[in-house]
């Protein structure tokens, strides 16, 4: 079995503050301050390949598996990713940091694809930021000509495929899956990425992502051009309530934000 | 601008309708994706409706090529979907095929000249994003919410097409199981939203009971849900539900961006959390700086010392 996971890293903006946004919304914060991850939902595809790896290994069947980012200079977490037990980390290097561009990176990832001998299967988070475009799944399954599952909560091997379930929002698709396919993770089952023991970093030194040169290529799609970020700092600001004690605070609670529609 | 609208279920179109409408059209048609038991017809002012209904899975490659030809036959140069795994998969493969143009998650568009402008979230809910397309065909996702329902009844015709036979099935052992969510957390006017800041399953359970005895909905953040505290259906926020409540009570919600799209519309925002740095504090009417879990006890018990007291 033969799999790729396709990721992607962000700056972790969780905790920006409106002044920090601001700057942001105005071009003039310099991100490379903050903490750099991988994007949530590439998170959570990265831990179900490697659950599909040793599902598969435990059914007698051989895996390679394969990570793969596009950037300009480097492949971040090669090293811990070698130590989790990918076999190889792949970085498709180019001019410029394709962002916002889904078809650019669809189309890497597609070559890539097709450069490696094909895969069994295809993993990706459903989005990821800053552009958090969405359409990076399904246009890798459309250059690839195969299906494409949205939003799947969990994937397990299955011999010659795997079984996948789905959230639709109003319940859940659970199906087998036979030939190639993209698999978009979206909120997983399991979301978090496994962290590598000592043993594991220590036997993953100097390993590095393996460099490909990009695939020169026009794009096909029209695209949205950005013509200004949109924010407004929070208007609200909340009035503390009073009290000395919990008790005290709570009977504050309740009278102006609770007792009024309280349901008899 | 011919527009087409297409959506799983009649009672979204009325949604797509009132954003086409931003666009100034020229003609509209819809097509609905449903089973053969919820086929009905909306009557929507629309020129034509076309019914897709079958009980086959509700997976994009069933749909494309029927919805390639009928974008074609429509000379349709705006086509709407609903923002949802499907119609998400649907508008950017078919803005491939068609080589048009494609934006998900949308939640305002209009005309400016030439251009379609479309406003979408980027950089996790925490900016909106102002873009421009001059080339059409667009193919759009309409965010959930963000459009009145249209209330102009119609008589539009209406064309029952079927799918054509799939060929070697990809897919095999297909089974749905919808969510016993019970009550939808949009019907309740007080909401409670359990944050990670409770800590524990146990605290949610609290949270929980509290809510039962006060005819509450109960809403939860992704954190919570991920750790499997409380089920994915309590998820409020940009991938979870958009509630709009009455009153809104978080405990223990840090106040990220996507948390926030998700209780923003709330009449009344409290948030309890001992972090008085929260930036939840930011974004509610009243705060209570304070433990979750003893608030939680202190209004279970005030509840249950009046029930001893009639």
């Amino acid at each position: 079995m033969r799999i790729l996971v396709c990721y992607k890293t962000a700056y972790d903006t969780e905790y920006i503050t409106p002044d920090e946004l601001e700057a942001l919304r105005d071009g003039a914060l310099d991100l490379t301050y903050f903490k750099k991850i991988i994007a949530q939902y590439d998170e959570a595809a990265l831990e179900a390949a490697l659950r599909l790896k040793e599902q598969a290994l435990a059914g007698g069947e051989a895996v390679f598996l394969c990570a793969l980012t596009v950037g300009v200079h480097e492949a971040p977490f090669a090293q811990d990713l070698y130590a989790l037990g990918f076999d190889e980390v792949a970085l498709v290097k180019t001019q410029q940091q394709p962002g916002c561009a889904p078809e650019e990176v669809a189309r890497q990832a597609a070559a890539f694809f097709a450069r490696g001998g094909g895969f069994d299967v295809v993993l990706t988070g459903r989005q990821a930021p800053p552009g958090e475009s969405g359409q990076v799944p399904f246009l890798l399954a459309e250059m690839l000509g195969v299906p494409c599952l949205p939003n799947v909560y969990d994937v397990h091997y299955a011999p010659g495929g795997l079984r996948a379930e789905l959230l639709d929002g109003g319940g859940a698709m659970r199906l087998g899956v036979q030939g190639p396919a993209v698999c978009a993770m979206g909120d997983a089952k399991h979301p978090y990425l496994r962290v590598a023991t000592l043993r594991e970093k220590l036997a993953a030194r100097g390993k590095e992502a393996v460099a490909i040169e990009e695939t020169p290529s026009e794009n096909r799609m029209p695209v949205f051009e950005r013509e200004r970020y949109v924010y407004e700092k929070p208007q609200k600001h909340g009035r503390m309530l009073p009290g000395e004690t919990a008790r005290e605070k709570a009977e504050a609670l309740w009278q102006t934000s609770i007792a009024e529609w309280v349901v008899e | 601008m011919k527009v087409l609208l297409v959506s799983q279920a009649g009672a979204q179109l009325a949604q797509l309708c009132m954003a086409a409408q931003a666009a100034g059209p020229s003609a509209v048609q819809a097509c609905v994706l449903a089973g053969r038991e919820q086929a009905d017809v909306p009557a929507l002012a629309v020129d034509k409706i076309t019914l897709l209904a079958d009980d086959g899975p509700p997976l994009a490659e069933r749909y494309l090529d029927t919805l390639e030809a009928l974008v074609r036959q429509a000379e349709a140069e705006l086509v709407l979907f609903e923002d949802s795994p499907l119609g998400n998969a649907l508008a950017t493969r078919l803005a491939w095929r068609c080589g048009g143009s494609c934006a998900l998650g949308v939640k305002a568009l209009g005309k400016k000249g030439a251009a379609l402008q479309v406003t979408r979230s980027e950089y996790g809910c925490q900016l909106d994003a102002q873009l421009s397309c001059t080339s059409a065909p667009f193919f759009l996702s309409i965010g959930r919410d963000h459009f009145e329902d249209c209330q102009t009844p119609g008589h539009p015709s209406v064309e029952h097409r079927p799918l054509p036979e799939s060929g070697a099935e990809w897919y095999t052992d297909y089974t749905y199981e919808a969510t016993d969510a019970g009550r939808s957390l949009r019907d309740y006017d007080l909401v409670f939203v359990a944050g990670r800041g409770l800590g524990s399953k146990e605290a949610c359970r609290a949270l929980q009971a509290l809510a039962e005895k006060l005819g509450a909905g109960l809403g939860a953040t992704r954190p919570v849900v991920l750790n499997a505290w409380l089920p994915m259906h309590c998820m409020v926020g940009a991938s979870g539900e958009i509630i709009a409540p009455k009153s809104c009570v978080t405990f223990g919600v840090s106040g990220c961006a996507p948390l926030l799209a998700g209780v923003q519309r709330a009449g009344h925002i409290a948030a309890v959390n001992t972090d008085a740095q929260a930036a939840m504090f930011d974004h509610c009417d009243v705060g209570v700086q304070a433990d979750c879990n003893a608030i939680i006890q202190c209004l279970m018990e005030g509840i249950e010392g009046d029930e001893k007291h009639g």
